[in-house]
C-alpha cells in the first residue's frame, strides 16, 4: 500500500506540488494522469526517496519513506528516462540489482531467462547497455522493477518509448500483477492507457491533485463520454 | 552572414561558459581562492625548481628551451584534440545544429573558435602569471622575446593540429584515414625538429607561420569530411563487449555483502573502460622510469645540496604520488558524479548509504597494492637500502592510498559535478585543490617519522605505523562524511 499525505515541494518561490494526498490500495491501479510538467514525476520521486518532500509524508506499507533503507525492500521503481549503465550488460544490471535484494541465485537467474523471453531481448542481454535502443532500456527497466516481487510497483510513464504491442503487454502484465495483490502507481498523460488498466485515476495540474475517482466517477462529474474529453473538461475547469 | 552565424553560436557558448564557471566561483568563493594561492604556489615551485636545475651540471636532468616549447606543444595538441572530440565528435547534441538551417562550416568553426579562445585564454593567464611571479621571485633564468613569441605561435599551431587530427581521425573510410593521418602527423615531428635544432629565430617563426597556414589549409578542406567525421564518430558501428570478467566470480563467492555488489559493478565499468589496464600499465611504466633514472644517476647523484641519500626516496615518493592521483585520487573524483542521472538505480536499492560510499572504495583500492609493490620496491631492492627504509618508504605509500582515497571520496560527495557534457569528469578547480590538499596532508604525515627515521630506524618505522593508523582512521571520518553528503544527494534532474 502507498500512502500520500499533504505532500508540499517548493523550489524557491516556485511551488511544485502544493497539498498532495491520495493512497493506493493492495491489488488496485492507480494512475496519475496530467500534463508535461504537471508534478507527477516529482510525487514519484520523492515516494521513492529520490527528491525530499518540502512539508507532507510519503508512507510505503506503512513504512515512513526516508526513515531507513527499510521502505526500499518494500517496491520496484521503473523511471522514466531509461538512464542505464552503458558498460554492463543487461543480465549483469538485472543480477546485481537482484543479488542486492537479497533474491536466491538459482530463482534470479531463471526469473531473468524468463523475462529475457517474454519481453523478447534474451538475444541481447549479454551486450552492453549503451548498444540497446531506448525501446530495449525500457524492457531492462520494467524487468528490474517487477523481477523480485515486490509488493509495491511505482512506474514513471512505463510505456514511454515502447512499440503498440509491448505496450499492450505491459498493460496486461501489470492488470495480472495488481490481481496478484500488488500495488500499482503509475504516472501517464496518455488517457487510453490510464482507461484501460486503472482501478483510480487522479487528475493532478500545476502541482494540485484537482480531482480522483474511478474512470466512471471521473465521466460521471464531467458529464463526458471518455477519460481524453473528461481530463480536458478538469483541466480546462480550472482556468 | 555565414560567418556570423559561427560567431553567434560562439558567443552563446562563451556566454554559457562563463555563467557556469562564475556559478562555481559564487557558490565557492573559499575554493576558489585557495585554487589560485596553489596556482600560484605550483608556478612559484617550477621556476625555483627550473632555476636550480640550470645549475646543475647533470646532463640527464638539463632541460633545454626546445625541450620546453616541445613540451607545451605536445600538452596543448592533446588537449585540443581532446576538447574536439568531446564537444564535436562525442557530442551527440550538435545533432540540433545540424538540422538546422546552419552551414556545416559555421558549426565547425564555432566549435574551433570554442577551443582557440579557451586555450588561448588559459596561456595567457598562465604566461602573466609566471612573468609577474618571476620578477616577483627574482628568478635567475635567462629567457628572451622570441621565446614568448615562439610560444604563441607554437600553441595556436598545437590547437590546429589537435583539432585537425581529431578529424582525420574520424574518417569514414580506412585507406584515406591513415594516410592523411601519417602525412599530416609529420608536422608534430617536424616542430621537434625545428624546436631542438640549432636554428636562427626567424626561422623558426617563419617556419611555424608556413606550418599554421598549412594547418589552416586542412582545416577549411571541405565542410563534408567535418560533416562525415561526425556522423561517422556519432552513428558509426561501434563494439560492444559481451566478454565476463573473470575474477569478478571469484570476488562474488567471497561475500554475499551489498558493498561488494556495489563495488562488482564499480569494477565491472572500470574494467569495460579499460581502466584496469591503464592501472597495470602507468604503474609499469613508473617502476621502468625509475629504474632508468638509476643506471642513468648512479646510486648516489650529487645535486650540491647534500642530500644524495634522500633523492631516491624523495623520487620514490613523488612517482607514488604520481601513481596514487592518476589511479586512485582523479578517479575517485568521479565516483558520484558519473552516476549522474543513473543514480535512482542505486538511490532506489535497499541499501545503506554507507555501503555504498565503501563499496565504490573498495572497487578504487582493489588494485592499489600494485603501487608499493611495483613502483617501490623494485628500486629500493636495486638501491640496497636498509630494510627499515624499504618498510618506511612502503608505509608511507599505504598513507599516500588512505589519505587520497579519503579526501578523493569526500570531495567527490562534496563538489560532484553533474555536467552531462563531461561524463562526470571533476572541474579543473575541484582536481588542482584536491591533488594539492592530498600532496600537503599526505606530507605533513610522512615529515614527522621520516625525521625519526634519520636518528632511530626503529622509532622511524614505529612512528610512520602511527601516521598509518591516523591516516586509516581519517579515512574512515571522511568517508562518514561523504556519506552523509551523499545521502543529502537528490536526483532533481
Amino acid at each position: 500500500m502507498i500512502e500520500v499525505k499533504n505532500l508540499r515541494k517548493t523550489y524557491g518561490d516556485f511551488e511544485a506540488l502544493k497539498d498532495v494526498s491520495f493512497s493506493v490500495d493492495e491489488g488496485s491501479i492507480y494512475c496519475l494522469l496530467g500534463s508535461n510538467g504537471a508534478g507527477k514525476s516529482t510525487i514519484i520521486k520523492i515516494i521513492t526517496g529520490l527528491l525530499r518532500a518540502s512539508d507532507g509524508e510519503a508512507y510505503i506499507d506503512g513504512i515512513k519513506v526516508g526513515d531507513n533503507t527499510e521502505y526500499k525492500r518494500r517496491f520496484g521503481y521503473m523511471p522514466e528516462e531509461p538512464h542505464l549503465y552503458d558498460r554492463i550488460t543487461g543480465r549483469e544490471f538485472l543480477d546485481i540489482m537482484g543479488t542486492i535484494r537479497d533474491m536466491d541465485e538459482v530463482l534470479l537467474n531463471e526469473s531473468i531467462e524468463k523475462l529475457a523471453h517474454e519481453l523478447e531481448i534474451t538475444g541481447f542481454l549479454d551486450i552492453e547497455m549503451a548498444a540497446y535502443s531506448k525501446g530495449m532500456k525500457q524492457k531492462i527497466l520494467f524487468a528490474n522493477a517487477i523481477i523480485h516481487g515486490s509488493p509495491n510497483l511505482i512506474l514513471d510513464e512505463p510505456t514511454s518509448g515502447l512499440d503498440p504491442r509491448y505496450t499492450r503487454y505491459i498493460k496486461r502484465r501489470l492488470k495480472r500483477l495488481s490481481q496478484e495483490g500488488r500495488a500499482v502507481l503509475m504516472s501517464t498523460h496518455i488517457t487510453s492507457i490510464a482507461a484501460d488498466i486503472s482501478d483510480m485515476v487522479g487528475i493532478i495540474h500545476n502541482g494540485i491533485l484537482i480531482t480522483e475517482g474511478t474512470v466512471d466517477d471521473l465521466l460521471a462529474i464531467t458529464g463526458t463520454e471518455n477519460l481524453e474529453d473528461a481530463f480536458v473538461e478538469v483541466i480546462d475547469g480550472t482556468r | 552572414m555565414g560567418h556570423g552565424k559561427s560567431l553567434v553560436m560562439f558567443s552563446k557558448e562563451v556566454l554559457g561558459s562563463y555563467r557556469a564557471t562564475s556559478k562555481r566561483v559564487f557558490q565557492h568563493p573559499i575554493m576558489t581562492a585557495w585554487f589560485i594561492i596553489l596556482l600560484m604556489v605550483g608556478f612559484s615551485t617550477v621556476l625555483i625548481m627550473a632555476e636550480y636545475v640550470s645549475t646543475l651540471e647533470i646532463d640527464f636532468l638539463l632541460i633545454e628551451r626546445g625541450d620546453i616549447l616541445f613540451v607545451i606543444f605536445f600538452f596543448f595538441m592533446g588537449k585540443a584534440s581532446s576538447e574536439t572530440m568531446d564537444g564535436c565528435y562525442r557530442n551527440n547534441r550538435l545533432k540540433h545544429l545540424f538540422t538546422s538551417p546552419v552551414k556545416v562550416s559555421d558549426i565547425r568553426n564555432m566549435v574551433f573558435l570554442k577551443i582557440l579562445w579557451y586555450n588561448l585564454l588559459l596561456l595567457a593567464i598562465s604566461v602573466s602569471l609566471v612573468t609577474g611571479l618571476y620578477h616577483l621571485l627574482r628568478i635567475d633564468l635567462y629567457i628572451d622575446g622570441f621565446f614568448f613569441l615562439h610560444l604563441y605561435l607554437l600553441v595556436i599551431a598545437a590547437l590546429l593540429v589537435g583539432f585537425n587530427m581529431a578529424t582525420l581521425s574520424n574518417i569514414n573510410k580506412k585507406i584515406p584515414k591513415y594516410i592523411s593521418m601519417g602525412i599530416y602527423a609529420q608536422s608534430i615531428s617536424l616542430i621537434w625538429l625545428i624546436t631542438h635544432g640549432n636554428h636562427h629565430y626567424l626561422f623558426v617563426s617563419l617556419f611555424l607561420v608556413i606550418l599554421i597556414t598549412l594547418s589552416l589549409l586542412v582545416y577549411l578542406s571541405p565542410s563534408s569530411v567535418f560533416m562525415d567525421a561526425w556522423i561517422k564518430s556519432i552513428s558509426g558501428s561501434k563494439t560492444y563487449s559481451t566478454r565476463s570478467f573473470r575474477p569478478m566470480k571469484f570476488f562474488r563467492r567471497c561475500s554475499k555483502k551489498p558493498f561488494c555488489r556495489i563495488a562488482e559493478k564499480e569494477m565491472l565499468e572500470r574494467w569495460r573502460r579499460k581502466e584496469t589496464t591503464a592501472v597495470l600499465g602507468i604503474a609499469a611504466f613508473i617502476s621502468m622510469g625509475l629504474v632508468l633514472l638509476y643506471y642513468q644517476l648512479g646510486p648516489e647523484p650529487d645535486l650540491g645540496l647534500g642530500l644524495e641519500e634522500y633523492f631516491y626516496p624523495i623520487f620514490i615518493g613523488m612517482s607514488v604520488f604520481l601513481a596514487v592521483s592518476l589511479q586512485i585520487l582523479i578517479p575517485s573524483l568521479t565516483l558520484f558524479s558519473r552516476e549522474g542521472r543513473r543514480m535512482w538505480a542505486i538511490k532506489t536499492l535497499p541499501v545503506a548509504s554507507e555501503d555504498v560510499v565503501y563499496g565504490k572504495l573498495l572497487s578504487l583500492l582493489i588494485f592499489t597494492p600494485i603501487i608499493p609493490v611495483f613502483i617501490v620496491t623494485p628500486l629500493m631492492v636495486l638501491l640496497d637500502y636498509p630494510f627499515a627504509y624499504l618498510l618506511f618508504v612502503l608505509i608511507s605509500s599505504v598513507i599516500l592510498i588512505f589519505l587520497s582515497s579519503g579526501i578523493g571520496i569526500w570531495a567527490a560527495a562534496r563538489f560532484p559535478n553533474f555536467d552531462d557534457s563531461v561524463d562526470g569528469a571533476p572541474d579543473v578547480m575541484t582536481m588542482y585543490i584536491v591533488l594539492m590538499m592530498c600532496l600537503i596532508i599526505s606530507s605533513l604525515f610522512v615529515v614527522i617519522p621520516f625525521f625519526f627515521l634519520t636518528t632511530d630506524h626503529v622509532l622511524g618505522v614505529l612512528f610512520v605505523i602511527l601516521s598509518a593508523d591516523i591516516a586509516a582512521l581519517s579515512t574512515f571520518l571522511l568517508c562518514s562524511r561523504a556519506t552523509q553528503l551523499y545521502e543529502s544527494m537528490q536526483l532533481d534532474m
